[in-house]
């Protein structure tokens, strides 16, 4: 591994003390210097990062690169390369593979692909319950052990209240977060896009806003009850955030993230049946739209996450409501990150810390800041003009509605613990 | 070139001379007029007047027999055929304006048939004009005609009814 | 706020299904039909509505075409009535009941739809358990097959609502001047939800819908009707009510409490009649509950049009098949 000076770089670093510009100097994968070669580099290797933005390395807080069991659709090399083309350097894995990931060996077996595969770092997230069967608790403390940076029940419910509460309950005692995909399942009645007006115009069966902000309600209620560290997954209605506000207002210490999708499309895209948009939670109203906008330019949400789901082309190939759910999105989330600031919906430092320093902090984890004696995972991102066409993409996954959209800023070098893990040519 | 009404008329009168004497040689008694639309209809039923017969000639409307459907598709505001009697074992007396390509006549004698059996079908024309792709001719006819390749002739109607050739793309 | 981005990609895919103002390529939806379009449907059925009187019931219109039923839903009254409609336009006719559960598992709808490609068929008329599985199947066959919709999940059926218009017109020619209700699960219809548009495109002036809140949808009013709980004051003064089939499986899932109760308040019993227009009629797309959404009475009485609609629907059908067989 070659030493690095990241020169002349304007260091965007929401979490960090230092930003403006500033040269970076790593060795053996940490940042052992800002502006300052403490220890003599060996024949480094500089980075003109003159005009170009320099910030932490993204953390996604959820991504399914379906392997271990669906290989088909993707593996962890496929996606690992798109995800460091869009600056990620750390993502959330989604316990729902195939087999479930709700052992000790099973992380294992993740981390170890990642390890070979030598791109991008890995955060496990382990099951919640057995199986994801919404009724047995998993073994917690062994998970948390084994490296499981939090536990989820992905989509899956929780059979009821009660279990809920004790998973809580048992989880807050061994200090464990618990990443909560907030959806009553009775409810949402295997609905497949908002309940409102495209439910009612195309005849799809509709899932209400309520069942979504009902299951925000019960968790921050119980989280309170219990003291559980909670975290909501991909909010998506007007209500949940109401509720998010009022328990930060009464002192709960609820998290919350948001899809990047969710911030660029409502109902009305799904206009003609079209496959692309067809996602979990499903995109609601304009007014929902209006209201995530304002609730992450805020501090209501602190996280904005690619919910990466490649699939592969049977899988789209169906009737709306047969096809598969969820957009293949990692590789162009830094540029969707940009063009929130474009359309001034955040300021720039705001919009880099909803991808870096507030999801490492929500997971606990010391990344997502450039500072001295830290890991050097960096992103170096350019000003320039792009289309995102469908032959550029790296993913496996081309199910994604943002095939064709322009750009006004590309990722052009991506560092994961010293090593350039992407170069834009 | 526009027929004067008069020489339309002419026309007229000339059919119907030649399908009365026709009726007498061939002994046929109360035939059953048809007209093709849109022309051959008010023809006929001008003939059914003339002939002293009660009530309207029957009407048909070949738009779902012919044989260009495939290339020219069917035209939504087709009139109704109109077969009051019955056609089996009756003589009967299709008219229309213009025998052409022999087409229609071909979809109408089809269309006839699958409203029974008659007992012989007498094709009357205003005009019959030079083009044909069948081997269908009048029995009877006001008159023949030679024209070049790119015009029409049709009948405007149906009170007076006047005989124009026309250009094929007007 | 809405910033909804404008993408490459062909969202026009509602312009293909009419290639002008007289020519259907595929019959998916009454949504984006023009009007004109609507009514020259309506003048060509009602030249077919003759042929089914005659003593051979076949013109040859569509001689030498290959038409396929590709049912994925059970059916008897739509499907027969496309093929009669078929038959007598002298198409080539063949009836394929696919087992939706068995294509959803091995053979993939593509896989099937391939299949029938490959013997060269010309029209496909598609019912299918999954709102938009016509629309589906029209962007994914190859160019010269027409898709009929027969009916998609709750979303549209199509030619059911142009019978009904179709109907409709022989009472009422002059569509400014009527007030029309449709009654019952609106919610699950498709049926409904394509006669509010067809109602609506029509420029209907009254169109209610009449049913309890668990059956209609939320917001309906978005789609240009008028919504009632109460039945009695819903139909006051209509000339059309349009009674809607009741599953049986809404009153084991707490939609309705009970038949009885349904009958009570929303069935069309006898004495309803005095609340509709005096010339009014009575209509429903078939089966018929007797007893649970109409009475017999009601169903086999001099107001009901019921048999109107079946036999108009082998008319209205021919005038569907052979505008979008057109070249």
């Amino acid at each position: 591994m070659n030493d690095l000076i990241i020169k002349s770089g304007n260091l965007v670093n929401p979490g960090g003390d230092i930003s403006g510009v500033h040269d970076i100097y790593i060795k053996d994968g940490i940042i052992i210097g800002i502006d300052e070669d403490t220890t003599k580099l060996n024949s480094p290797e500089i980075i003109d990062a003159e005009d170009c933005i320099v910030c932490p390395g993204l953390v996604d807080l959820s991504v399914r690169f379906r392997e271990p069991g669906l290989e088909k659709e993707a593996t962890i090399l496929s996606e690992s390369k798109a995800a460091v083309s869009s600056g990620v350097t750390t993502v959330c894995y989604m316990p729902d593979t195939q087999p479930i990931i709700d052992t000790p060996a099973q992380i294992k077996l993740v981390e170890d692909i990642f390890k070979t595969v030598n791109l991008c770092k890995v955060k496990v997230l382990a099951s919640l319950t057995k199986d994801l069967d919404g009724n047995r608790i998993s073994p917690m403390m062994e998970l948390k052990q084994a490296g499981a940076i939090a536990l989820t029940n992905c989509y899956n419910p929780i059979k009821d209240l009660l279990v809920l509460r004790r998973a809580m309950e048992y989880a807050s005692g061994h200090e464990i977060t618990i990443f909560y995909q907030p959806q009553n399942n009775c409810l949402a009645n295997y609905g497949c896009v908002h309940e409102g007006k495209i439910s009612n115009k195309l005849g799809l069966p509709g899932i209400p806003s309520a069942a979504e902000s009902i299951a925000v309600a019960e968790a921050i209620l119980l989280s309170k009850l219990t003291g559980v560290k909670l975290h909501l997954c991909r909010i998506s209605c007007l209500e949940s955030i109401m509720l998010i506000k009022n328990a930060h207002s009464t002192g709960i210490k609820v998290t919350a993230d948001v899809a990047i999708h969710q911030l660029f499309f409502d109902e009305n895209s799904i206009n003609n049946f079209n496959n692309d948009f067809h996602v979990m939670p499903p995109f609601r109203s304009s007014e929902d739209l209006a209201e995530i906008r304002s609730a992450i330019s805020k501090k209501i949400i602190t996280a904005i996450c690619s919910d990466h789901q490649p699939h592969n082309e049977d899988a789209k190939q169906a009737p709306f409501s047969d096809s598969q759910f969820g957009i293949a999105s990692i590789e162009i989330l830094f540029p969707l990150i940009m063009e929130l600031v474009d359309l001034n919906i955040m300021d720039l430092n705001t919009a880099i810390s909803k991808v870096t320093s507030n999801p490492a902090h929500i997971l606990g984890i010391d990344t997502g800041i450039i500072k001295k004696g830290s890991s050097a995972d960096i992103c170096i991102l350019k000003k320039e003009d792009w289309v995102f066409g469908q032959e550029k993409i790296l993913s496996s996954g081309k199910n994604n509605p943002f095939i064709g959209k322009k750009f006004s800023s590309r990722v052009y070098k991506t560092i994961c613990e010293g090593k350039i893990v992407y170069e834009h040519k | 070139m526009k027929y004067s009404k008069d020489q339309t008329q002419a026309l007229l009168l000339k059919i119907e001379n030649s399908l009365k004497s026709y009726l007498l040689k061939n002994n046929i008694e109360k035939p059953i007029i048809i007209g093709v639309h849109t022309g051959g209809v008010w023809i006929a039923d001008w003939l059914q007047k003339r002939l002293g017969y009660e009530g309207r000639a029957a009407t048909l409307n070949i738009s779902f027999y012919r044989d260009d459907f495939s290339k020219v598709g069917v035209n939504p505001t087709v009139e109704p055929t109109e077969m009051p009697v019955s056609v089996d074992d009756k003589h009967i007396i299709l008219v229309d304006d213009v025998l052409f390509t022999g087409r229609t006549t071909r979809a109408a004698i089809n269309e006839i048939f699958d409203f029974g059996r008659p007992l012989s079908v007498t094709l009357v024309v205003l005009v019959e004009r030079n083009g044909n792709e069948l081997p269908i001719s009048a029995d009877i006819t006001g008159e023949k005609l030679e024209l070049d390749n790119n015009k029409n002739i049709k009948l405007l109607g149906p009170d007076p009814m006047i005989l124009e050739v026309v250009d094929k793309d007007n | 706020m809405s910033e909804n981005i404008e993408i490459g990609l062909d969202q026009n895919i509602k312009q293909s299904d009419i290639v002008s103002q007289k020519h259907l390529r595929h019959f998916l939806d009454i949504e984006n039909l023009p009007k004109s379009l609507i009514l020259d449907i309506l003048d060509l059925a009602e030249s077919f509505a003759g042929v089914s009187g005659q003593p051979v019931k076949k013109v040859p219109l569509l001689r030498g075409k290959t038409i396929v039923n590709l049912f994925f839903e059970a059916s008897t009254r739509t499907r027969t009535t496309f093929e009669l409609a078929a038959k007598r336009l002298s198409a080539d006719f063949l009836n394929i009941n696919m087992d939706y559960s068995a294509t959803r598992k091995g053979e993939t709808l593509l896989d099937t739809l391939r299949n029938l490609e490959a013997m060269h068929c010309d029209m496909f008329i598609v019912r299918h358990p999954s709102s938009g599985a016509a629309e589906f199947i029209s962007k994914n066959v190859s160019q010269n097959i027409s898709i009929i919709n027969a009916g998609d999940g709750r979303h549209a059926h199509p030619t059911q609502a142009m019978l009904d218009i179709f109907t409709i017109r022989k009472y009422f020619p002059d569509f400014k001047k009527i007030k029309v209700a449709i009654v019952g699960d609106i919610l699950h219809s498709r049926v409904a939800r394509s006669l509010m548009h067809a109602l609506r495109i029509l420029e209907v002036p009254d169109i209610r819908v009449i049913g309890p809140k668990t059956l209609l949808p939320n917001g309906v009013e978005h789609m240009g009707v008028t919504s009632y709980v109460d039945m009695d004051e819903g139909i006051k003064g209509c000339d059309v009510v349009i009674m809607l089939r009741l599953q049986n499986e809404r009153m084991n899932s707490s939609f309705i409490p009970d038949e009885h109760e349904y009958y009570n308040l929303y069935g069309f019993s006898p004495k309803r009649l005095d609340l509709i227009s005096k010339k009014g009629i009575v209509m429903h797309p078939g089966p018929v509950n007797r007893g649970v959404e109409i009475s017999s009475e009601v169903a086999d009485g001099d107001r009901s049009v019921i048999l109107q609609q079946v036999s108009n629907g082998i008319a209205v059908r021919m005038a569907i098949l052979s505008l979008s067989m057109q070249p």
